[in-house]
């Protein structure tokens, strides 16, 4: 075939879809499941925090919003480089050999993704206007009970930033790059896979990952939408 | 049944001073005032969502000034309803008794009654962003007396309703506090539901709490020209006493003299406050009445406004009378008629300058 090579790509790129290629399929399942499991810990850590920092009230709390807010925006190879910092063996957590592990890109992108789910935490449960807190409250709940109706009626404004957060972490390249190293079989995952093989003018390869890739934004965008719609 | 004495706090810049008001078992107590006065921080305080810095609060003569809010035993319900969105209508009205621990089931049957009798037994199932503003309120109303309290406090709840649907809720508050006997407190900035729903009322001024007593009193005889101004007497002058004797003073007040019972001393500052409805109209010049003041004036203007209409008087001073629109149409009034205006000097209320 002597046609236009992207064109080819694509044609190409959706042959090994369909066909179900194995490297496409075990790049595109590392690439959930290290996303996936980063943002259920990240949510496990952030959105308790989150919560803390909505419904205590201590000097400088403007300060640590304001300060989250700065982090939605964090360049991932910053964060890359000093997770890489701290993970290798000359850094405080090298004994732990998470360093070219999914492990590793796990923790890393958890770290990258705390402040976001946290910040969005925080405006979700900001959605509960002050009258509705009192409400709560004069109807006879304690504090926990507050607390604990006020989380469940922001449930969906949370969970939109849990899918944010894992939107942030499947499509991000450089902590993977830097802490995964883009091992094949090991720590390629669908963003360092693109970025290699678009390198190498490997490109079918290429629009099939990025094919797949959007196709998960995607799911997001719609899960998303349906969730805010509710 | 619950009573401020001397009760102040300060909510960032603003301050509420030494407040200090009683409010009785079954009234129907309206805190009013202009925007910004604290009304609502005062209801709040009654709630036990503010701790005062100074002063008691007591409920039933027993100290409550520290008790949480959940112990208190009184239910608010704010002007945005304040609905749970992600609630169904039942389980919103039963969420006050399943926080008290009741289970889901026997909770829900219990409020059912509630619902039937708030109308919106059809809409239990629904979800409050479904609802009308009309049933909306209802529904926040009905949650607020499932808890059984001891004191409805209501935050401005006819504010963000239309006029039918307000009138229709006014029915229903009245019904809450005449057939259940419940006590009510009511932050208003409407001078007219007052007038319709009050038995007693304060009025809150710049965090000062300017007047309290019995709704009529407040009302008609107000202590202060701020509090005159504030319930709407239309007709306010400021004069001189010029003459007493026995109570019976007469006042130089806006070019005009008039007759009023006062204990002001000759040389006193006043201010006379006349309502609109006090003030009678008659033309073709009819002269002879038992109101002490009586003087010939100009037809200003008329303003129609449902069934009565606003009539301004030039007689030296304008002032302003309520006529039903029958007796504008029988007495041919329009901007230009000659009139004569009769005021009794036993309708025209002085407040001292010096009270």
């Amino acid at each position: 075939m002597n046609g236009n090579p992207i064109v080819e790509g694509f044609i190409e790129a959706i042959r090994l879809i369909v066909s179900l290629d194995p490297q496409v399929v075990e790049i595109t399942i590392r690439s959930l499941y290290v996303s996936l499991t980063a943002t259920f810990f990240a949510a496990l850590i952030a959105l308790p925090l989150g919560a803390l920092i909505y419904f205590y009230e201590f000097r400088g709390k403007h300060a640590v919003v304001s300060t989250l807010q700065t982090l939605y925006a964090l360049p991932t190879v910053i964060v890359g480089l000093v997770m890489f910092l701290l993970l290798s063996n000359i850094g405080p957590f090298g004994f732990l050999r998470l360093l070219y592990t999914p492990g590793g890109m796990i923790v890393t992108q958890t770290v990258l993704i705390i402040p976001l789910l946290m910040g969005l935490t925080v405006s979700a449960l900001s959605g509960i206007d002050r009258d509705k807190r009192y409400t709560i409250t004069a109807l006879g709940a304690s504090r926990l009970q507050t607390i604990v109706t006020i989380i469940v009626e922001s449930r969906f404004a949370v969970m939109s930033s849990v899918l944010l957060g894992f939107g942030r972490a499947i499509s991000e390249v450089g902590t993977v790059m830097i802490i995964g190293g883009n091992i094949r079989g090991a720590t390629r995952v669908l963003t360092t896979a693109i970025a290699l093989n678009t390198s190498m003018a490997n490109y079918s390869v290429s629009i099939a990952l990025g094919i797949i890739l959007l196709a998960v934004a995607l799911g997001v965008n719609i899960a998303l939408s349906l969730v805010q719609r509710r | 049944m619950i009573e401020f004495d001397r009760v102040s706090l300060a909510l960032g810049s603003f301050r509420l001073e030494e407040i200090s008001l009683t409010i009785g078992r079954g009234d129907y107590y309206f805190i009013v005032g202009p925007s910004g006065a604290g009304k609502t921080v005062l209801l709040e305080t009654i709630a036990g969502l503010h701790r005062p810095e100074s002063g008691r609060v007591l409920l039933r003569d027993e100290e409550i000034t520290t008790l949480p809010p959940e112990k208190r035993r009184v239910a608010l319900v704010y002007q945005d309803y304040s609905l749970f969105p992600n609630m169904r209508v039942i389980d919103n009205v039963s969420y006050g008794l399943r926080v008290q621990g009741m289970r889901k089931k026997e909770a829900r049957d219990e409020v059912v009654p509630l619902l039937e009798r708030f109308g919106i037994a059809h809409l239990a199932d629904r979800y409050p962003g479904t609802l009308s503003g009309g049933e909306q309120q209802r529904v926040s109303l009905a949650r607020a007396i499932a808890v059984k309290p001891d004191i409805l406090l209501l935050d401005e709840p006819l504010s963000a309703l239309d006029p039918i649907t307000q009138e229709r809720f006014i029915g229903d508050l009245r019904r809450l506090h005449r057939e259940d006997g419940l006590t009510i407190v009511q932050v208003s900035h409407s001078r007219r539901e007052a007038h319709l729903l009050a038995t007693r009322m304060a009025v809150i001024i710049d965090g000062y709490l300017v007047d309290e007593g019995k709704a009529g009193v407040v009302l008609n005889t107000p202590r202060s020209r701020d509090v005159a101004t504030f319930v709407g007497i239309e007709n306010i002058l400021d004069g001189t006493v010029t003459a007493n004797e026995d109570g019976h003073a007469t006042v130089d007040a806006g070019g005009r003299t008039f007759e009023a019972m006062t204990d002001a001393a000759p040389g006193e500052e006043v201010s006379l406050c006349i309502r609109a409805d006090d003030i009678i109209l008659a033309v073709d010049g009819d002269r002879h009445s038992s109101a002490r003041n009586t003087m010939a004036g100009t037809v200003v203007s008329v303003v129609e406004n449902g069934p009565v209409a606003e009539v301004k008087v030039d007689a030296g001073v304008v002032l302003t009378a309520v006529l039903t629109r029958r007796s504008v149409r029988d007495l041919l009034l329009v901007a230009g008629t000659a009139v004569t205006l009769s005021i009794k000097a036993t309708a025209i209320h002085v407040i001292r300058a010096s009270s």
